[in-house]
């Protein structure tokens, strides 16, 4: 069941500019499953933040259409069961991190009864028990993350969107935070990060879309976003024997006594390298799919797929 | 409505705004308790109505005027503080947090209005009645017609929050908001003489637009003019200073709500 749908959404700025607006997303479609944890990557820029904002109803879209819970974004009730944690937060200092909770419960029409037990749990979660009674403008930068993250679990809620959410914190803290994301999907909940930590995304996520110039240029799981479909390291007992290769399927990128790295040009075609190996009697120890990091995916991807699709 | 109110109510109290309003009722007590009845009369009535001796000498007289300049006074703070409550709401992070909760944006401009309206109103209503009962001790029996004075602040109160909610949410800057409320007050009360006015410019067409604008604008001041007459058993002669004001607040609280509306964040 997707609880977040999009369907070519579009945010053009300033649309009625001479210079014809920027736009922020172009045609964005992309649907996220209950229960999962969905990374949003890309540079400054790319429209990770503006998508959350038309989720959220904070600015309309151009064209196309979201929906959220089963609710279309911009309706009320689409935020009922979503928490939001936004970039750079800036909640009221005059509260205390507990008096932000209670108001958060109360925006959402949470019961008082239910205020009240969520509250103890929830600073604990977030390990900020100990300010609770603190002013949130006295909190630094990590605590407000920390408080925010809190608040945006207020309302129970089955869906998650958090901009940037470990801004901030520091690295202790950040683990802190993927044990809570990961909890969190346990408990059923999805959880959308907007992150430009790309190892933080690649340990918590179980799906990633990279968007780049308001396009979402790739989406899928991190293990195909981080697998090079068409590069194999072969472990064999090669010694001294020669594999052909022919160059309409692929070519040798390294070659030792004991490794073979080859380029196929289509993936099936490894088959014709391991069958030349077993024809020699060449003992082979593995073949796997050479992967790359997210980071470097993300690289790649946001360096070369836009001028292709240019 | 109960958060949005709790949180204005913190707001006002971390902004220390009611250590001002302490202070001038604070002032305002040291001049009723310093003050004797028989100077009350002389400032404000003259000496020809020194042998009045009405039981109600205290509503008639000295302190319906000075009463309603301290409520004046009064309103006047409560207008200034509450002036960057909205544009404070609309700061960048900080409308994230608001808006994204499942209210639309009329129901929270709505309930932050009702939340000003109630939290400042309740301050001006118990600094006045703390001066009130001061004077009504020292210097003579209570009248309860002095209510329609405190009716009237609460009226006007509601009036200038409009102006300030409004000029808020469509310049997100306080300043901007005291500008706005400050120029509706000055044309207010020059427009109070709009007949004269009109008669001074001669131009049938510009007598229209004076008459217009003294129609939608609000008339704050003719009110207490009126509470002020109700106190000392003038009836009310002229209700359009009411509606007209009432009016006013509606309809610019509503467009403030369609802009808020379609504004982007």
């Amino acid at each position: 069941m997707n609880i977040l749908e999009v369907s070519d959404l579009t945010k053009i700025y300033e649309a009625h500019s001479r210079k014809g607006g920027v736009v922020a997303l172009d045609r964005v479609s992309l649907q996220i499953r209950a229960g999962e944890i969905f990374g949003l990557l890309g540079p400054n820029g790319a429209g990770k933040t503006t998508l959350f904002k038309l989720l959220l109803g904070l600015v309309s879209a151009s064209s196309g259409e979201a929906q959220l819970c089963g609710y279309y974004a911009g309706e009320p009730l689409s935020r009922r069961k979503v928490g939001y944690l936004p970039e750079n937060p800036r909640f009221p200092g005059y509260l205390t991190g507990k008096a932000l909770l209670v108001l958060t419960g109360r925006l959402y029409g949470v019961s008082q009864t239910d205020i009240e037990a969520r509250i103890s749990p929830l600073l604990q979660l977030v390990d900020m028990e100990k300010w609770a009674d603190t002013k949130i403008r006295k909190y630094s930068k990590g605590m407000v993350q920390r408080i925010g993250l809190a608040q945006s679990l207020m309302a129970d809620p089955e869906l998650l969107l958090l901009d940037e959410p470990t801004d901030g914190i520091d690295p202790v803290g950040k683990i802190e935070f993927r044990q809570i994301f990961l909890r969190l999907k346990s408990e059923g909940k999805t959880v959308v990060l907007n992150s430009h930590l790309l190892s933080e995304v690649e340990l918590a996520a179980d799906r990633v879309g990279i968007l780049n110039r308001g396009r979402l240029v790739r989406m899928g799981s991190v293990e195909e976003l981080t697998s090079k479909r068409s590069q194999f390291e072969i472990e064999a007992d090669l010694g001294d024997e020669l594999v052909d290769l022919p160059s309409e399927m692929g070519t040798k990128l390294f070659v030792s006594a004991q490794k073979l790295v080859v380029e196929m040009r289509h993936e099936e075609d490894i088959n014709f390298v391991i069958d030349q190996l077993r024809a020699k009697r060449i003992r082979i120890r593995s073949v796997k799919p050479l992967r790359v990091s997210l980071e470097q995916s993300f690289f790649e991807t946001v360096t070369e797929l836009p001028q292709g699709l240019a | 409505m109960n958060g949005i109110l709790r949180d204005t109510l913190a707001e006002l109290i971390d902004r220390k705004i009611l250590y001002v309003f302490l202070g001038v009722t604070a002032i305002a007590v040291i001049v009723v308790a310093a003050t004797s009845s028989v100077d009350l009369r002389v400032q404000v009535t003259g000496p020809r109505d020194l042998s009045g001796d009405s039981p109600s000498f205290f509503a008639e007289s000295a302190v319906v005027k000075l009463f309603g300049g301290f409520l004046s006074l009064l309103i006047f703070l409560a207008a200034m503080a509450s002036a960057s409550l909205v544009p404070n709401t609309m700061e960048r992070g900080r409308a994230d947090f608001y808006l994204t909760k499942p209210l639309s944006r009329g129901s929270f401009l709505l309930r932050k209005y009702c939340a000003i309206w109630l939290t400042y109103g309740g301050i001006v209503l118990a600094c006045g009645l703390i001066v009130y009962l001061l004077a009504t001790l020292l210097h003579g029996a209570a009248d309860f017609r002095i209510a329609y004075l405190f009716g009237v602040s609460l009226i006007n109160l509601s009036i200038w929050f409009s102006v300030i909610v409004a000029a808020g949410v469509l310049t997100r800057s306080t300043p901007m908001a005291i500008m706005t409320a400050f120029i509706v007050w000055v044309a207010q009360t020059i427009l109070t003489g709009h007949e004269a006015i009109g008669e001074f410019v001669g131009s049938v067409a510009w007598k229209y637009v004076i008459d217009g604008l003294y129609y939608i604008l609000p008339k704050p001041s003719a009110l207490f003019d009126q509470a002020s007459g109700l106190c000392v058993g003038q009836p009310i002669t002229d209700w359009v200073p009411l509606f007209s004001s009432v009016l006013f607040a509606m309809a610019i609280l509503f467009f403030a709500a369609v802009v808020l509306k379609r504004k982007e964040f």
